[in-house]
């Protein structure tokens, strides 16, 4: 499929003339390469859910499954965790940047087939990888255990796909740009970044001593909070408007939300208190705090949007698991933030003036946060907003975009709507299972940490039943996917993807596209 | 199951026309579009506090953005203050507190008792650079008349020997004797190498020394 060639010397003066192309023709360009991304993730999210699953319950019944050193939590942990991101949240981000960005610039998607090829490359990246893991290749960091023989894989996979959208969105029809494509230019290019410096400086040329913590903290958090949150509020962003058929409140306030994030998500992820300088940690929980600015700047965007309209809408599920994500990205964010804040000493009353007066009442409120920090601090408390974020607020909207875009792709409908209901309360409960129980027992372990007189083994031992609900979350979440799964499974057998996709050449036989609605 | 049950959201257009081939149709589905509302002001309210509340934090706890301060300590005096000193400071701190043991007879103040015990602060044996006569009056101790300051001093019976204690204790104690510029003496620091070679010089010996005798070990710088 070669690259559409578009001829321009000066776009300004001639954006207007370039047509843009119709969305049954972007569709069609888009439809092999990201149909391939969302199938490929729903099966890494099902054999996540196992890994899971088998994960959570060693914590409360240590014994299960540990025959054989594969088996082991210290390797189906890890694997766990990188099939999650790597086989589902990335790959599932990717097929959603890239039908988001065509469709916004009015443009095919250039460069389809090299990005289909790149697509199955990262699969074989995954599987490799997670094979190492449970080999017990892995590198030790978190959310970077896959062994360096799969780790150029899936880099150059990345490059590849990457390139189809930077090109898709060089080429693209309308000049104007959209709140979303703000968010997803700006995470083409932040996930090469991140993932080549922490190979390079932990894997390929590990640096020295503690700059490996500094290295793999400001990855995994640049991770999250910039690169999986940036697709994802671009998709909020796009699907909110768009399935709710009226403009986005403000250009202003998501272009502002866009920046703050941009400046002040990237330094996180260090700790005050680890054998770091001093200012590595402070300056990542200042940053942190400040992350509560583009968190508010685009919950007020997206509460302002859904609330104008004066239509009462007709419920819709798939509008249901965007605004859950939506909830669940500034519940979990202020959550984060709350843990954040660290006062281990009194602020010094040192200047004699009306600014100690506002300092003490800074240092009041420091103080009250970071008594959350001090109970919270090494607990369950950080994996259940971690959860929360990844599952209630990620996996919602990406599991969303999925139900919009594939009947956009495949022109056909999802086989079975009860199925898709199943999947959305199902996994709603599932997240609030698994985080509440996390959340909560992380207090109550950490107050019991903190308490001298209280042996160790019974601070682990109250953890148990918390651990147990959470591990019922995960089931719920995992017979979601499966719903899911049935459905795509369904949804792809019965509608001839291939001629949908431009590859066979009569379109007539079977099932004519026109009798389904949903085309664009 | 039939597909014109609708689980997916668009709305439809139903004025589009089917879909077609040709790439260049007129949009017919609109793509989201933002509105120019204003943000609101107590956004920017509290962006600005919270810059300064950042402010105040990375005052109190970025340790001055020097990379040698670590938590919990919150600037670099508070770390050197914890911190260990360089080996001669160490020993002379060691040397404090095993003073403890001369400091009934040479006093705190390093002066003596007088008709008893000579002064250490000002005395030519212990300020002498060359330590090697004053390691074996600690390591064997004195005995029979000496003469300090000009001073003449009865030292039978007066000192015990102190050769049971290992070079560093003897090496510390000496170097805080020698260094203690509150006495007014400012000689060289013993290191613990110099007790151990007059201890092997010695270590036939265990009868305590006259001053005739030990004048006669060379000083040679």
């Amino acid at each position: 499929m070669g690259m559409m060639k578009v001829q321009r010397q000066a776009p300004e003066s001639i954006s207007s003339s370039a047509a843009p192309v119709s969305p049954v023709e972007i569709n069609r360009s888009c439809c092999l390469p990201v149909t391939l991304l969302f199938a490929a993730s729903i099966g890494w999210l099902l054999v996540a859910g196992v890994l899971g699953l088998i994960s959570a319950i060693k914590l409360h019944s240590a014994a299960f499954l540990s025959q054989a050193a594969w088996l082991t939590y210290g390797r189906v942990f890890p694997a766990y965790l990188n099939v999650l991101l790597y086989g589902f949240a990335v790959q599932a981000a990717l097929g959603i940047a890239l039908w988001v960005l065509a469709r916004l610039s009015r443009a095919e998607l250039k460069g389809s087939l090299a990005a289909t090829f790149a697509g199955l490359f990262w699969n074989i990246g995954v599987f490799f990888g997670v094979a190492g893991i449970l080999a017990g290749d892995s590198t030790g960091y978190l959310w970077l255990e896959m062994p360096r023989y799969a780790t150029p894989l899936l880099f150059f996979s990345y490059a590849v796909i990457g390139l189809s959208a930077a090109i898709t969105f060089h080429s693209r029809r309308e000049r104007q740009l959209y709140v979303s494509q703000w968010y997803l230019v700006a995470a083409l290019f932040w996930f090469p970044w991140i993932y080549s410096t922490a190979q390079l400086a932990l894997v390929y040329f590990p640096a020295r001593g503690v700059v490996q913590a500094v290295v793999a903290g400001w990855f995994a958090h640049n991770i999250f909070t910039v690169w999986l949150s940036s697709i994802a509020l671009a998709a909020l962003f796009y699907f909110l408007p768009k399935i709710l058929n009226r403009p986005l409140h403000s250009h202003e306030l998501g272009m502002f939300g866009f920046w703050a994030l941009a400046f002040f998500g990237c330094w996180g992820g260090l700790q005050l208190g680890g054998p770091t300088p001093s200012w590595l940690g402070s300056v990542s929980v200042a940053a942190g705090v400040m992350t509560l600015i583009p968190v508010l700047a685009v919950a007020i965007n997206w509460r302002r949007t859904l609330l104008t309209g004066d239509r009462k809408l007709a419920p819709n599920p798939v509008l249901s698991f965007f605004k859950f994500g939506a909830v669940c990205y500034v519940v979990a964010s202020l959550i984060a933030i709350a843990g954040l804040v660290q006062a281990p000493v009194e602020l010094s009353a040192q200047h004699k003036d009306m600014s100690e007066t506002i300092q003490l009442t800074f240092a009041f409120l420091s103080r009250l946060m970071g008594g959350i920090s001090e109970v919270a601090e090494f607990t369950h408390y950080a994996s259940g907003v971690a959860f929360l974020f990844l599952y209630g607020f990620f996996a919602f909207v990406a599991l969303g975009s999925i139900y919009y875009i594939v009947p956009k792709l495949t022109l056909c409908d999802w086989p079975s709507a009860p199925l898709l209901r199943l999947h959305f309360w199902s996994g709603a409960a599932g997240v609030v299972l698994l985080v509440a129980p996390l959340v909560l027992g992380g207090v109550r372990q950490g107050a019991a940490l903190n308490n001298a007189d209280l042996p160790f083994l019974e601070t682990v031992r109250g953890t148990i039943p918390f651990l147990g609900t959470s591990t019922l979350g995960l089931l719920l979440l995992f017979v979601g996917n499966v719903s899911l799964a049935v459905n795509l499974a369904r949804l792809l057998a019965r509608c001839r993807c291939l001629e949908c996709c431009g590859l066979a050449k009569d379109p007539g036989t079977g099932r004519a596209p026109v009798t389904v609605a949903a085309n664009l | 199951m039939n597909s014109n049950r609708k689980n997916s959201s668009q709305p439809q257009n139903s004025s589009k026309p089917s879909a077609g081939n040709s790439g260049r149709q007129p949009l017919v589905e609109t793509e989201p579009v933002a509105a120019r509302a204003q943000s609101p002001i107590w956004l920017a309210v509290l962006f600005g506090v919270l810059l300064y509340w950042a402010q105040l934090y990375l005052d109190n706890y970025a340790g001055g953005f020097d990379p040698h301060v670590y938590a919990p300590f919150r600037s670099y005096q508070q770390v050197a203050a914890a911190n260990p000193k360089s080996g001669a400071e160490m020993l002379i701190a060691k040397g404090e507190v095993f003073y403890q043991n001369c400091l009934g007879c040479h006093q705190a103040n390093g002066m003596g008792t007088p008709g008893q015990t000579p002064p250490l602060a000002g005395s030519e044996w212990v300020l002498e650079p060359n330590p090697a006569r004053l390691i074996r009056i600690v390591l064997q101790a004195p005995t029979g008349p000496f003469k300090v300051k000009d001073v003449e001093w009865n030292t039978s019976q007066a000192m015990v020997p102190f050769g049971s204690f290992p070079d560093e204790d003897i090496a510390a104690v000496l170097s805080y004797v020698r260094q203690n510029q509150q006495w007014g003496n400012n000689a060289p620091p013993v290191t613990p190498e110099q007790v151990k070679a007059v201890r092997d010089e010695t270590s036939s010996r265990s009868a305590p020394w006259t001053m005739d005798e030990l004048l006669k070990v060379p000083i040679t710088p």
